[in-house]
């Protein structure tokens, strides 16, 4: 029923318009500096006809002969009407300054003009986005916005990318921001299933928002603190990003097209010895002689350059009365490592319409996206048997890959998988199938009364395919040798209905008021189902292959080792009223009020509703009298705001009583629920400066915040007896708090009318600290769980009082003893935060006629981080048993039987700055009658990185959690950054 | 007015929808309670009996507490290997601190077990289901009481409270484990299934709680009252008399080995791993880690060419190897049906260099002959020692059917009827008037079945010396050696903080004798206090 309703709409919004040709008017759009602008929208007031403006600025329309006035618009400009009834010829001079590009900020439920605004929020356009090759929406903020620490964690394509906005506030998952699309609140997970044989271990998770096609995006918002993401309540404790898509705008049809293509390589290696280090170090070791002779590079074996395509087409066009955009968008990316993927297939449009004379207005948006990924055996928790990436990283140089009949070496002597073998028998696919949809209805009851009806709906199917064929042996398992296969799917569900109410009244001359009142009712439902078997009939040998896929052909699985499963979470389901006032006194005095109230079904019963209020004012210092002659300042104003957030990101059925059927006959219970179970309150008070100086060619913000995250939920572990180990409660009288400073300054420092320079940089320091005195000295829980060989249960990171969330738990190394055996303190001490202290980022525009230049890198200091593969996969043991080391171990006096132990050997200085994106395009302007605005462009995505560290790149964070509770800043034989070059082309018809 | 009206209808509209009660409702479990009537209560005892699976069979539980704290096992660090950020090196040593997974994790698995039964009494059981229950909560609350030296615990009708719990002083807990179980034997099955609560299992895990109740009480000074070891030579006879008709199986390691379900006559209370579609409600553990955990990397297996036949990790030293005598059958050493012709394996204790089915010698991953070592390190750091220091120890002899996957037919013996004999024979030598004749007769009869020549005397221990062969101690770990009883038998014995293989004598007299409490535990239950030499 309401797929059809949607699909009636969209056919009813392709409307088609007439012209009716009476008189012709031509003119020129200019700059307030004179500059020609390209692609300004021209319409006739009061009419369907438009044009759009040519390379050199110019413009002819038709025109009816009735009629009065053009109105011309231009993007970052004020809209402007030019009287044409005495003209046909007009020249019109738009308005621009420093701030009218961003002139209006989404702030939830609503917009507000930049000038109005009282809470810390900053706003990104498409243009200032990082450029490349983007798989998912964070990576056009990466170091753009203050305050905002986006990591990824990882070079897989299409991998997590982690999103923190001023500190760690939560001590378990649930630091993520709450993505709104179009106004429609996201679950936040991925319906991606897992695939995780045993043996092999977890492979990472995918990134939530792939779905999203970045080329798509007009605008993001960043609410960062509490006076402006309080309005969404219990669920805007770590901030709230809102993505706004490109919409059509009035004129005629308008087709926009690109296309890029390029390849990737890995940005930085993992230094170990080549086959003469490795002969030399047999030597010098004294290690049993395990030279085979060969010479080979078993990391470049499962590496490759990799090629990209991206192809985006886009359609839009309407009226004053309806608009629309049409947008497809294809993307093939191949990973470095061998077989991996990343295919995106997205299709977006959008309408708005206006009926009644402009008093009622629909719009709806619908994106459907289908995103495949072929993932490659990269387990974050590998045991002993490693991983693709360990397996080449410790392949003895020596040994080759493949034998002289060209099948895989499955004879290493040492034991080990061969990487490239594994690479083959491995195949693993996941695919997303995501729809959003939303359908926006507003009817204004009076000019100053609107009431807006939003229903919105957003469904994921993940479904996933993986084997190991049984020809490769030693992956470890039960299915070791044997294959095995597994098929699972996930389902997401979730919708939102919000009503709201919005005034915007002039009370007074001096006074107007803005406000909205509204309720929202959200739910989300998840299940899943998996199957798996081991021990397969066929590809059992190399030499004999069959190209059918174990998991297309479950039924040859030796059926007594099937294992199903299936799960269906409770539904959650949120219900919340929320009211926000604005007011406005002669444009110096601001006040903004907001009060939600949430009510969860998650929350236990003695605590259904939450509370979150917040109040903030500002101050345009620039209006007030006094500053009237200061000419220095273009605009300065102070900002101050408090504010209450919640988290409720926790077990959907964590308040209950659980008891579960399981096989043979047993039932029992999961876990006792918490009655007073609730939401986790962030209180957040943010001081700002915004200032526009020198004719708004500096211009920034300054902002105080302070941050407390009181009644902290934890996965706390249980008074025994009882069911299962922990249970989510509020720790009462512990709290977080993350105080800081955040400066973001833009500057133009050249403005010309050939060459044009700017520079956008912006820097933030942040202190975390948990506080929980009951647990005196002793850690309150241990996550950043270790692994590899010798490592059973070792962890490297604690929550503990008075310390940085996660801090490092480790014993100190005290260097070696005369035997080369490592020696360290009897016990682990706090010895570091894998928190940076700063993180920055600086971007700078350079344009030289139609010649541009793009850059923007970041980069976090202050952090140390942990490199697991050092200690577990490259130690020097490995020399005695036929298993490469890396080059930096050789004469470090270290004895080859030395334990592996966890210690801050391993804990390496995190400083790293980045070069995140290069871009260089050509603007050939228009081309022929029908080509607009062609461009090309050659861009470079993580070209390089400067830093110590000896890992693969120092932006990384493989997902370590114990108990709950996530890690942060472990590094582990993960996916190898990659470094991406592009060559493309963008035009317009 | 007008817009007054429209404002009204808006606001109407809104509250209008705004009736979602927000009950959470479970979709793939639910909710339950003793009243709701609708939860099978056999399911539910079945679900507590399989809490006991993991927390017996794991390599890293129970065991590794009874087991590698003591003279009977360590694992070295071998290089690369079994570091483990130390946590297998301090059991051995006795230098661990308040922190070790392993201990929080068995705190955490008894605690499971004791709940699962404590939600069966409230859940209205039938009378055999109640007693069933209490068993379960029994056998929870002995290992606390040995291991933690406190016995947190719940009244039924707070079975599923999520607050700090009441917790029972060593007193108390001896005090409700006595009175339970004397009150549970007659009500449980007659019929004496191994794989269940049985009045053969109460009376063995009652004769556990007074023999050690002197130990459980002062574990300093152990003190064995009379009555109690009267009592426990009784409770020793109702077994031995019992019509299940319990006898010393001939071939030793029949106890333990694949068809150990049909071989064995000592199975009191067993696992049984029958496979993943086994009645009686049970899973099937992971008995495979008894010979994983011990076997090299290279051990060989004719039906699979691959390595990873094993984790080269636990050991045993050349002081507790030597106890035995040459005829002893428990040493090993000798062919075992369908584990020799397979691999080449003999069970037992393996020393020396270890040959394959074809007796081709086999070598270790550095090319070393694969030749174990009596001597051992803690820390091993000569490389070509690393993988081949220290005797092996196979109890279990492997099921090659299912190996390292898939169900393993090995039953896990937990109790086992040659500790009755023993303890029996324990309780003569401790009885206010000791029965020397009596105990050596018994201990006799058990050594003349295993191959071993008779002993002449017997005394309980040597102080000065953990490893003298002559003792009801030695006896006791040349028959029960590596079936998670040497830690709480060292303690009764008086000699766990004693100088033995590789550890020093303890500084401290009190603390290694009870296992910390996890400090998030601690600060999860006030009720409980950290034990001594910890704070």
């Amino acid at each position: 029923m309401r797929q059809k309703l949607l699909l009636s709409t969209i056919f009813l919004c392709f409307c088609f318009f007439q012209t009716i040709a009476q008189r012709t008017i031509t003119g020129t759009v200019l700059s307030k500096e004179g500059t020609p602008l390209t692609d300004a929208s021209v319409t006739v007031v009061g009419e369907k006809t438009g044009a759009r403006t040519a390379a050199d600025g110019t413009f002819s329309i038709n025109v009816p002969s009735t009629a009065k006035q053009l109105q011309v618009s231009y993007v970052g400009s004020e809209t402007q009407r030019v009287s044409i009834v005495s003209d046909s010829k007009v020249t019109v001079v738009l308005e621009t300054n420093a701030q009218a590009l961003e002139n209006v900020v989404i702030i939830g439920y609503g917009s507000v003009k930049k000038k109005d605004l009282t809470g810390s929020v900053s706003s990104i356009q498409s243009k200032d986005f990082n450029k490349g090759q983007i798989n998912s929406p964070e990576q056009l903020l990466q170091g753009k916005v203050p305050g905002l620490q986006i990591t990824n964690s990882s070079g897989q394509p299409g991998g997590i990318t982690i999103v923190k906005i001023r500190g760690n506030n939560s001590i378990r998952t649930g630091n993520t921001p709450l993505y709104v699309v179009d106004g429609v609140p996201l679950d936040g997970r991925s319906p991606r299933p897992g695939f995780n044989p045993s043996g092999l271990g977890t492979t990472p998770g995918g990134d939530p928002l792939t779905f999203i096609n970045p080329s798509e995006i007009a605008s993001i918002d960043v609410l960062k603190d509490a006076s402006a993401s309080a309005i969404y309540g219990s669920r805007g404790a770590n901030g709230v990003i809102i993505i706004t898509t490109k919409k059509g705008s009035a004129g005629p049809a308008k087709i926009e097209a690109g296309a890029s293509v390029g390849f990737s390589d890995v940005m930085r290696k993992v230094d170990v010895l080549d086959a003469a280090g490795y002969r030399s170090a047999l030597a010098k070791y004294q290690a049993p002689i395990s030279d085979s002779g060969a010479s080979i590079n078993a990391f470049d074996a499962i590496i490759r350059k990799a090629f990209t395509q991206n192809y985006s087409l886009a359609m839009s066009g309407g009226n004053a009365n309806g608009k629309y955009r049409a947008s497809f968008f294809a993307s093939d990316q191949d990973g470095i490592i061998l077989k991996t993927n990343l295919k995106k297939y997205v299709a977006n449009f959008n309408g708005q319409y206006k009926f009644l004379d402009d008093k009622l207005s629909i719009s709806f948006n619908a994106t459907a996206a289908n995103v495949t990924e072929h993932i490659a055996p990269i387990s974050q928790d590998a045991g002993s048997a490693g991983n693709i990436i360990s397996l080449a990283l410790i392949w003895n140089p020596t040994l080759s890959l493949t034998n002289k009949d060209g099948t895989y070496n499955q004879n290493n002597p040492s034991g080990q998988v061969n990487p490239s073998a594994f690479s083959a028998a491995y195949n693993d696919i996941a695919n997303i199938t995501t729809l959003l949809g939303s359908m926006n209805v507003a009817y204004k009851i009076t000019p100053w009364l609107e009431y807006r009806l939003l229903y919105g709906l957003n469904y994921g199917v993940g479904s996933r395919k993986g084997e190991i064929q049984g020809w490769i042996a030693k992956t470890g398992g039960d299915p070791d040798g044997k294959g095995v296969a597994a098929t699972a799917d996930n389902y997401l569900l979730s919708t939102t209905i919000t009503h709201t109410l919005t005034l915007n009244k002039d009370i007074t001359h001096d006074l107007s008021l803005n406000a909205l009142v509204g309720y929202e009712y959200w739910q989300t439902q998840f299940k899943g189902n998996a199957t798996s078997v081991f021990q397969f009939d066929y590809n059992l040998n190399q030499h004999n292959l069959i190209n059918v896929h174990y998991y297309d052909n479950l039924q040859d699985g030796l059926q007594a080792n099937l294992r199903t499963s299936a799960f269906k979470d409770p539904k959650v389901e949120i219900q919340s009223y929320f009211a926000r006032a604005v007011l406005n006194y002669q444009d110096k005095y601001l006040v903004t009020g907001t009060f939600r109230a949430d009510g969860s079904s998650k929350f236990g019963k003695n605590n259904k509703y939450a509370y979150f209020p917040s109040v903030a004012a500002a101050w345009n210092i620039k209006n007030e009298d006094f500053m009237k002659g200061v000419s220095l300042f273009n605009s300065l104003k102070l900002r101050a705001g408090y504010g209450e957030t919640g988290n409720q990101e926790f077990a959907s059925d964590a308040a209950l009583d659980v008891y579960r059927y399981n096989s043979n006959g047993s039932v029992g219970a999961a876990h006792f629920g918490n009655d007073s179970l609730k939401w986790e309150t962030v209180k957040s008070v943010d001081i700002g400066l915004d200032f526009a100086i020198l004719g708004g060619r500096v211009y920034g913000a300054i902002d105080y915040f302070s941050k407390k995250t009181t009644d902290p939920i934890y996965l706390a572990v249980l008074p025994q007896p009882s069911a299962g180990a922990s249970v989510y409660k509020n720790l009462t009288g512990s709290y977080v708090t993350n105080k800081g400073v955040e400066i973001g300054v833009g500057a133009d420092i050249v403005q010309g009318k050939n060459f044009n320079w700017s520079v956008n940089g912006n820097i933030t320091f942040v202190k975390n600290k948990f506080v929980y005195p009951p647990a005196g000295a002793n850690p309150l829980d241990i996550t950043g769980g270790l692994h590899g060989q010798g490592t059973s249960g070792a962890f490297a990171e604690a929550i503990a009082n008075n310390q940085p969330i996660d801090v490092y738990y480790l014993r100190n190394f005290n260097g070696y003893d005369k035997d080369g055996i490592g020696t360290y303190d009897a016990i682990p001490s706090y010895v570091g935060d894998p928190n940076p202290s700063t993180f920055v980022g600086i971007s700078t525009d350079i344009s030289y006629k139609k010649l541009s230049l793009n850059v923007s890198s970041h980069g976090s200091f202050g952090n140390k981080l942990y490199n697991n593969t050092a200690m577990s996969v490259l130690n020097i043991s490995n020399i005695n048993g036929g298993r490469n080391i890396a080059s930096g171990l050789i004469g470090n006096g270290e004895n080859t039987s030395n334990p592996i132990t966890a210690s801050t050997r391993f804990l390496e200085n995190g400083n790293y700055l980045k070069l995140g994106s290069v871009a260089l395009r050509y603007s050939f302007g228009n081309v022929g009658p029908a080509v607009k605005g062609l461009s090309v462009y050659v861009s470079a995505n993580n070209l390089f990185v400067i830093s110590k560290y000896k890992g693969f790149d120092p932006e990384v964070n493989v997902d370590k959690a114990l108990n709950g509770i996530p890690s942060l800043g472990i590094d582990y034989i993960g996916y190898p950054t990659q470094r991406t070059f592009l060559f493309g082309f963008n035009f317009s018809l | 007015m007008k817009i007054n009206n429209k404002i009204i209808i808006c606001l109407g509209l809104v509250s209008a929808l705004s009736c979602t009660k927000l009950d959470q409702k479970l979709q793939d479990s639910f909710t339950s309670s003793p009243n709701s009537g609708s939860t099978d209560v056999n399911a539910l005892l079945n679900g507590a009996y399989n809490n006991m699976n993991g927390l017996l069979h794991a390599q890293d539980q129970l065991f590794s507490l009874e087991e590698t704290t003591t003279d009977e096992a360590l694992i070295p660090v071998r290089g690369g290997d079994w570091d483990d950020n130390g946590v297998w090196r301090v059991l051995h040593e006795h230098t661990w601190t308040n922190i070790h997974t392993q201990m929080s994790s068995v705190f955490n698995g008894l605690g499971s077990l004791e709940s699962s039964a404590i939600t069966v009494l409230a859940f209205n059981p039938t009378p055999t289901q109640q007693a069933e229950a209490l068993f379960l909560r029994s056998l929870a609350q002995f290992y606390y009481l040995d291991l933690f030296g406190q016995v947190p615990y719940r009244d039924v009708k707070d079975y599923n409270a999520i607050t700090a719990s009441p917790v029972l002083n060593p007193q108390q807990a001896v005090d409700t484990l006595v009175a339970t179980l004397t009150k549970i034997i007659p009500l449980l099955p007659a019929s004496n299934s191994p794989y269940k609560a049985s009045p053969d299992a109460a009376r063995f895990l009652l004769m556990k709680v007074l023999l050690n109740k002197g130990a459980f009480l002062n574990k300093k000074a152990p003190t064995f009252a009379d009555p109690d070891m009267q009592q426990v030579i009784s409770l020793g006879q109702a077994i031995t008399s019992s019509s299940v008709g319990y006898s010393l199986t001939a071939n030793y390691f029949d106890n333990f080995g694949p068809q150990n379900a049909t071989l064995s006559k000592e199975r009191i209370l067993a696992w049984p791993n029958t496979g993943a579609s086994s009645s009686n409600g049970i899973n099937s553990g992971g008995i495979n880690a008894r010979w994983m955990m011990t076997l090299h990397y290279n051990a060989w297996d004719k039906n699979n060419s691959y390595g990873g036949a094993g984790w080269n990790g636990f050991s045993t030293v050349a002081d507790f190897y030597n106890m035995f005598g040459t005829a002893d059958t428990r040493v090993g050493g000798q062919s075992y049906p369908g584990v020799t012709s397979q691999s080449g394996l003999k069970p037992g204790f393996l020393v020396g260099q270890q040959f394959n089915e074809m007796g081709v010698a086999e070598t270790d991953r550095q090319g070393n002959p694969l030749a174990f070592t009596q001597d051992v390190k803690l820390i091993e750091t000569d490389r070509k020692r690393l993988e081949v220091a220290g005797v092996r120890v196979i109890k279990y002899p492997p099921d090659y059917a299912a190996y390292s996957g898939g169900n393993q037919t090995n039953q896990l013996q937990i109790f086992r009827f040659a500790d009755v004999v023993l303890m029996i024979a324990e309780a003569k030598l401790r009885s206010s008037a000791p029965d020397a004749a009596g105990a050596l007769v018994l201990v006799n009869t058990l050594r003349t079945v295993r191959g071993a020549t008779p002993l002449a005397s017997l005394t309980l221990v040597n102080p000065a010396n953990v490893a003298d062969p002559n003792t009801l101690l030695a006896e006791r770990g040349r028959e029960m050696y590596w079936e998670s009883w040497r830690r709480q038998d060292l303690i009764r014995y008086g000699v766990f903080l004693a100088k033995w293989a590789l550890k020093n004598a303890d500084d401290d007299p009190e603390k290694n004798l009870l296992f910390p409490i996890a400090p998030n535990q601690l600060l999860a239950n006030p009720n409980l206090h950290q034990n001594p030499g910890y704070e």
